[in-house]
């Protein structure tokens, strides 16, 4: 009997602690703490561009970067660890940000030209760029052919197919945008997850944030920051967001989703001509403005929770998109992680890599060479 | 006792169905599994059935839940021909040919307008033979199986950009699928007159290729529950037959090669309300709709808000009437 008495104690001990602790907790104002996350980077040159390629396998971000400054000077980086947001220094001593500017250091305020690259399924990467170099990997032993451009085309349409109707899948044409402070984040919960991806874009000393969740239900959002227009898209098909600017020669345009796919990647249309473009390609590829290129910006993906690291008040679209869509469900369900499943044909299948294992491309000269996430453990 | 026990088979049937594992897709072509129409048919009958379907699918449905999200919609028009020839009392042989029209609306935002597509064409034919095991004592028990045959178009293209449109626009599924099914009627249930009628049909989808032949797909297996009744009902001196029944629906999830599409499949419950009308010995009309009450579906798909339904059917009887008796 008497046990039984101190066993009732003792569970009522444990309650009251545990209840205690969860009462207690302060939220912490850097909202993801100070967990170690390895940064790791490879100074590397692709087709003569001395590069640098920053990442952090735990923390779920990879980043180019030109080393070469405007002045001529050529950085030596190296990682930088518990020091967000600064992720690298160099050998001058300044460091560095994930947009690549100098938070401090002899160099405050300038700014890294980032290569022109972004994130993507492998398979992507394969078929767009056939042979694509891999970084510490094998060649491609392949072969491949490319067929001729179709009429009124600028690519052949053997593997450009239909999925829904234009504007099936409805771009956000008027972005809201909301600025979460940590404490907010914790207390009230933010809609996002920790582990979710969102992509980052910076524009001056603005930064819009966008999480997969809601790009997924709308692939093209329309944006503005400052007096610069730009359309953010991501294929969710590819894994592959791109940033354009969407001032034609024409005047300003919006951008809606065409409801093609070229090799299993999204094809937007500009709704000022209906000419229809190809994302991961960048250049538009029918229409009147056919074989016109836009101009790209930079983005930065990485998850929700190093984004809360990165930034003291990250500033995210919102689920208010004019829309009623079920932003807590994936569309795409299992597609991410099954990697014999791909919803349409592609040109080539590059086996090199599974299908969706999420790279980093780096393009230079139209070609691309690909780093992957265990070049960042 | 008899009657009781019918009732419990019944029952079982209808709730067995409600349990089974939740799948499914959204096919192409048409609604040709809920127009089989089985039933005893007399020896050297012939029969002529000509209905019009209409499918209105504007609810996107997220699990069960349905989105308040009428940006796209989709009418898909029927126009069913069933020819039904009986070789005897037991044997009964059924065509059912279809021209389909898909189209799709999609209303983006009052910037940027509406835009639509649509298809036509000839759609699959299905053949079935159906064997009447037992009619007696206001009992009938049939036996059916047959085959679609992929007749259907699927390669019809958008005339502006010579692409063609996506699978579930087209006429055809383009797979020669198989069909079996089972018919129960029963003769004055619980009162004089009425018919009890159960229905089960299922249809297992075979690998068809898409894409320039780049890609398998395969269907979602369908599987058909209905259970209803209809009685006669005078209205202003004519004579009226009033249908009300529960339509339970199962798909499978489609495989494109040979892994789970996501979206499709999943359970469908409806109610059928509709009515018979004989205007002569031959000839009758008839109307049905279709309803859904309850949805589960996998992942987000846009499915059917309501279906309606007419037609007009032609009976005729070539030879004499045989004796036909089953041991009960």
């Amino acid at each position: 009997m008497k046990y039984q008495w101190f066993t009732l104690i003792m569970v009522a001990l444990l309650v009251v602690a545990c209840g205690k602790d969860d009462t207690t907790t302060t939220p912490n104002p850097t909202g993801g703490g100070n967990a170690q996350t390895a940064t790791k980077l490879i100074q590397d040159e692709f087709d003569g561009l001395p590069l640098v390629i920053v990442g952090s396998s735990s923390a779920n971000y990879m980043l180019a970067f030109e080393r070469e400054l405007p002045d001529g000077s050529m950085l030596q980086f190296e990682a930088l660890n518990q020091a967000y947001p600064a992720i690298m220094g160099d050998q001058e001593g300044n460091r560095w940000n994930v947009f690549g500017r100098a938070i401090s250091g002899p160099r405050k305020g300038q700014q890294l030209k980032p290569a022109h690259s972004y994130i993507g399924f492998w398979f992507a990467w394969g078929t767009m760029y056939p042979g694509v170099e891999l970084y510490e990997g094998p060649a491609y032993s392949g072969d491949f052919r490319q067929e001729e451009p179709a009429e009124d085309w600028a690519i052949p349409t053997a593997n450009v197919f239909s999925s829904v109707g234009l504007d099936g899948i409805p771009a956000v044409d008027e972005p809201v945008f909301e600025t979460f402070n940590n404490r907010d984040a914790i207390e009230n919960g933010y809609f996002v997850e920790d582990d979710e991806l969102v992509i980052g874009i910076q524009m001056n000393d603005e930064i819009h944030l966008y999480p997969h969740s809601i790009l997924n239900w709308h692939e093209i959002v329309n944006d503005q920051l400052g007096s610069t227009y730009f359309a953010m898209s991501f294929c969710p098909l590819t894994g592959t967001a791109i940033a354009w600017n969407r001032e034609l020669d024409e005047g300003v345009t919006t951008f809606g989703v065409s409801g093609l796919l070229y090799n299993s990647n999204v094809m937007p249309y500009d709704r000022l001509t209906t000419s229809v473009w190809s994302q991961m390609r960048e250049d538009c590829v029918r229409g009147d403005l056919i074989g016109r290129n836009w101009t790209t910006y930079p983005v930065v993906e990485t998850t929700w929770a190093t984004w809360k690291r990165l930034l003291d008040s990250p500033n995210v679209l919102t689920r208010a998109t004019g829309f009623n869509k079920d932003y807590d469900t994936n569309p795409y369900q299992d597609y991410i992680s099954d990697n014999n499943f791909l919803a349409f044909p592609i040109e080539f299948m590059d086996d090199r890599v599974p299908s969706k294992e999420r790279v980093l491309g780096v393009i230079v000269n139209g070609k691309a060479k690909v780093y992957r996430f265990q070049d960042f453990q | 006792m008899k009657k009781v026990s019918y009732i419990i088979f019944f029952t079982l049937c209808y709730l067995l169905s409600i349990d089974l594992q939740a799948q499914g897709c959204c096919a192409g072509g048409s609604p040709i599994s809920g127009n089989l129409n089985l039933g005893a048919a007399k020896s050297q009958s012939f029969s002529f059935n000509l209905t019009y379907d209409y499918n209105h699918l504007a609810d996107l449905v997220s699990g069960s839940e349905e989105l308040d999200d009428k940006l796209r919609r989709r009418i898909n028009h029927s126009g069913l021909m069933r020819f039904k020839y009986a070789f005897s009392d037991r044997l009964s042989a059924i065509a059912l040919f279809n021209l389909i029209r898909q189209e799709e609306r999609i209303q983006a935002g009052a910037a940027v307008g509406s835009t639509f597509r649509k298809a036509e064409g000839i759609g699959d034919i299905i053949t079935m033979v159906q064997y009447q095991i037992v009619q007696a004592g206001g009992n009938t028990l049939i036996l059916a199986g047959g085959l679609k045959w992929p007749t259907g178009e699927t390669e019809i293209a958008n005339p502006e950009t010579g692409i063609v449109l996506n699978p579930d626009l087209q006429p055809g599924t383009g797979s020669y699928d198989f069909m079996w099914s089972i018919y129960y009627g029963l003769e004055h249930w619980l009162f004089n007159g009425n018919r009890l009628n159960l229905t089960i049909n299922y249809r297992l989808s075979d690998e068809t290729e898409r894409f320039n032949g780049q890609q398998t797909y395969q269907f979602g297996d369908e599987l058909f529950v209905d259970a209803g009744i209809s009685f006669p009902l005078v209205v202003s001196k004519m004579l009226l037959y009033p249908e009300f029944s529960f339509r339970y629906r199962f798909q499978t999830e489609a495989l494109t090669n040979g892994a789970d599409t996501p979206n499709t499949g999943g359970h469908w419950l409806y109610i059928t309300p509709g009515f018979r009308w004989p205007l002569t010995n031959q000839w009758s009309v008839f109307a049905f709709s279709e309803i859904p009450i309850y949805r589960q579906l996998k992942g987000v798909q846009l499915t059917t808000s309501y279906r309606i339904g007419a037609g007009v059917q032609f009976d005729i009887r070539f030879g004499e009437e045989e004796a036909f008796i089953l041991p009960d």
